[in-house]
């Protein structure tokens, strides 16, 4: 480029003339300037030698055995400590440079694919010290214990189940564990971190065109249904891991009680559809349901039993396919909600067992009933709250058929004129109001302050 | 926004509005227009308790409206009708009580025109039909649908000429009926939804269901339209609907069963606002049932677990 002298340059002609090659220049420098001046500036703070970390470790003699164990954390190598905390201040835990999540993602920001069905909540919540020690461990992938025991950590109810199995599920107990079937992190192709779909899964294993596969299944070509509807895919008293509980057809392996013939074009689908199959067997209890005044709708549509129960095998007694709360909850969600606030609210130390439990049928009854909402009893004070609240009978607030409650002619004193059974969420003791004084007042309104 | 004595009121502050408007003035006019001009106000009027023999009502889960201020009750835990006469609110309600064979733990009832009472029997998949003053007129029974012949009914609808609506969940579809029972069409429910509970009917014969799991209500406008959904789910305004009503201008009224309240939308499914709470004194609910809304646009509620009925009336 052409040197010009100084005059040249704040003349305004020649301003005019420069502006094609001073901005660009002027541009360059500053850019430069912002790159390199503050960099620059830091470097020249003069650290004692091994300032990002030996002369950490002084202090902090206990990281000195993490970074002695067999594997360590990569940022480790450069001895760089402040890779991850700030040496003077941090709004964060631990001088951590930022929460735990963002930090890791920095590096592993590909835990979690875009498009994953399912996720670990502990992933979710960044929680990523519950399984990994950040600076080493003696474990692969820097995880804080080996194997099953990881998990068992937070998947007790698994855990103390395996320990007790006649019929442990061979994967979960050798080789990978749990990892055989389940992905740790997140899974793009299954709910329940399952790396696959539960008959892929299973038939990596179980050779579908191997002789006994065929014969333990009766010549029924299951090579593509769900395992999982029969056999626990973690172990069971029971041989062959079928669930502990199951269909007596299955039981006694007459799979064409429901089934068509297995030599049949579609020999997996059932001989009838809904109610009318399970009325095969089950009239008898069918038609008692259907004498009593209130019906649960789900029982009359083409899905009918099976919105609830699992026709081959489950962990629950009764073929139900899941815990109440779980099963209740597909549809009533918003009582399950309220059951769920009402169980984390410290202020309910003593809060109703079935609410507590999620045990729906303690006072529903699941099928019909003769009472509104499908009560299992008339007279619920006595009949369904007397149950386990004995002592009701001979102390207690007032309550029964002579006593009106004072805001409502028609209706009489009894647990639910100040409980509501379901739970009232952020509210004590179940009741519908924030206080005990607010409860109160509603009929002692002499007592108002 | 409602409070204690049943009474609600939707209102956007005027300056919410300024700035709403003036960010959306170029795009949504129309709609914001729309929405805030919806105003509506109820307030609780009368609470219906027992018969005239001061017989009180027991967990009531159906009620009626009709012209000339006829009002039915099912009185279920009485396996029992009553009628109403209210001329206004003020003054002592005519009342006559139908008890037969026929009125076994009524819940779903309607009313026809001319005063004819149309009550579910679910468990037969029938519908009883009952003259105003109570007389049998017989039994209608859908016939001549596609297959299968059997429905699963657990609520039906009448419209303004007679046709009946029967919410078959058997085979997820909506049979539409003459008034002898005979088929007509059928539209079957939409793709996906929950639960279906209920059905109502327009007097411009719009079909509207609910679902009481996602708390949403489907609408089908036409007599060949499929069924789409007319509203958002409601979840962030109610528990589990579980009965729908229509008013003349097209509003409709949910019920909130476990919730015990009322939430109201536009004709066009927007949320309009919510009535009462729950609780036992009047003007508060406690797991409403049926509503239906009569000729004076005053809405009436099977007020089920406080054993009563109560009116409100909207404020003008």
């Amino acid at each position: 480029m052409q040197r010009l002298p100084y005059h040249q340059i704040i003349s305004t002609t020649g301003i005019r003339k420069l502006r094609g090659s001073i901005v660009p220049l002027l541009l360059t420098s500053l850019l430069t300037l912002a790159a390199f001046g503050p960099a620059n500036a830091a470097h020249k703070v003069k650290l004692k030698p091994g300032a990002k970390s030996k002369q950490c470790l002084e202090c902090h003699e206990d990281q000195k055995k993490a970074f002695s164990r067999r594997s360590t954390h990569p940022l480790k190598k450069p001895d760089e400590c402040t890779g991850c905390h700030d040496p003077h201040t941090s709004n964060q835990k631990k001088l951590l440079v930022e929460d735990v999540q963002t930090l890791c993602n920095r590096c592993h920001a590909d835990i979690v694919p875009e498009k994953a069905v399912s996720r670990h909540k502990v992933v979710v919540e960044g929680n990523c010290s519950k399984c990994h020690d950040a600076h080493g461990s003696n474990n692969r992938r820097l995880l804080n214990k080996d194997g099953n025991a990881l998990c068992i950590e937070c998947h007790s109810e698994m855990g103390t189940r395996l320990a007790k199995v006649k019929f442990p599920h061979k994967p979960l107990t050798e080789g990978k564990g749990c990892l055989s079937c389940h992905t740790p992190h997140a899974s793009t192709k299954e709910t329940a971190l399952l790396k696959n779909e539960a008959s892929a899964l299973c038939t990596a294993c179980h050779k579908t065109n191997r002789p006994i596969f065929a014969r333990r299944h009766l010549n029924y070509k299951v090579g593509t249904s769900n395992c999982n509807s029969c056999h626990d895919p973690h172990g069971s008293d029971k041989r062959d891991i079928l669930y502990d509980t199951v269909h007596a057809p299955v039981a006694e392996k007459s799979c064409q009680k429901c089934h068509n013939s297995p030599t049949s074009a579609n020999a997996l689908d059932v001989k009838q559809k809904g109610k009318a199959l399970c009325l095969q067997c089950h009239k008898p209890m069918i038609d008692e349901m259907y004498l009593k005044k209130q019906v649960h709708w789900p029982l009359a549509d083409e899905t009918a039993c099976l919105h609830c129960h699992n026709p081959h095998g489950s962990k629950t007694p009764k073929l139900i396919s899941g815990s109440q709360a779980k099963v209740c909850g597909q549809c009533h969600a918003d009582t399950v909600e309220l059951q769920n606030v009402s169980i984390a609210n410290p202020q309910n130390k003593h809060l109703c067992e079935p609410v507590r439990k999620g045990t729906c049928s303690s006072c529903h009854s699941p099928h019909s009933a003769d009472n509104f909402l499908l009560m299992r009893k008339e007279n619920i004070s006595v009949n369904v709250c007397g149950e386990c609240h004995e002592w009701e009978t001979h102390s207690t607030h007032p309550i029964g058929e002579k006593i009106v409650d004072q805001r409502n002619k028609n209706l009489t004193v009894e647990c639910l004129s100040c409980h509501v059974g379901c739970g009232t969420g952020n509210k004590p003791a179940m009741l519908p109001f924030d206080t005990t004084y607010e409860l109160c007042i509603q009929c002692h309104v002499e007592r108002k302050r | 926004m409602s409070n204690e004595s049943g009474e609600l009121g939707v209102k956007i502050p005027s300056h919410k509005l300024f700035i709403l408007g003036t960010m959306l003035l170029a795009t949504a006019w129309a709609q914001l227009s729309a929405s805030a001009a919806e105003k509506v106000r109820f307030r609780h009027a009368l609470s219906l308790y027992a018969d005239d023999q001061g017989i009180g009502f027991q967990q009531p889960q159906g009620v009626a409206c009709t012209q000339n201020s006829v009002m039915v009750v099912a009185d279920t835990g009485n396996d029992r009708l009553l009628r109403y006469t209210l001329s206004d609110y003020e003054s002592k309600p005519q009342v006559q009580v139908l008890k037969t064979p026929l009125t076994i733990y009524p819940k779903k009832i309607h009313v026809g025109r001319q005063g004819e009472i149309y009550l579910l029997d679910a468990k037969a998949g029938r519908i009883v039909h009952l003259s105003a003053d109570g007389q049998s007129l017989g039994f209608i029974k859908p016939v001549g649908m596609p297959a299968p012949a059997r429905i699963e009914a657990p609520s039906f609808a009448v419209d303004p000429n007679g046709r009946l609506y029967f919410l078959d969940v058997l085979s997820r579809r909506v049979l539409v009926c003459n008034d002898r029972g005979q088929y007509l069409r059928q539209i079957q429910f939409p793709e996906t939804y929950g639960w279906i509970s209920d059905i109502a009917v327009s007097d411009r014969e719009e079909i509207f269901l609910v679902d009481s799991v996602n708390a949403q209500v489907f609408a089908a406008r036409t007599a060949d339209a499929p069924f789409t959904a007319l509203s958002q789910s409601l979840e962030q305004y109610m528990r589990f609907p579980t009965s729908l009503a229509i008013d003349q201008r097209g509003r409709l009224y949910l019920n909130d069963r476990n919730g015990s309240k009322i939430v109201i939308l536009s004709a066009d499914g927007a949320y309009v606002g919510r009535l009462s709470a729950q609780g036992w004194r009047d003007g508060l609910l406690n797991h409403p049932s049926q509503l239906c809304v009569n000729e004076r646009g005053d809405l009436i509620v099977a007020d089920t677990s406080n054993n009563r009925v109560q009116i409100f009336y909207e404020l003008k």
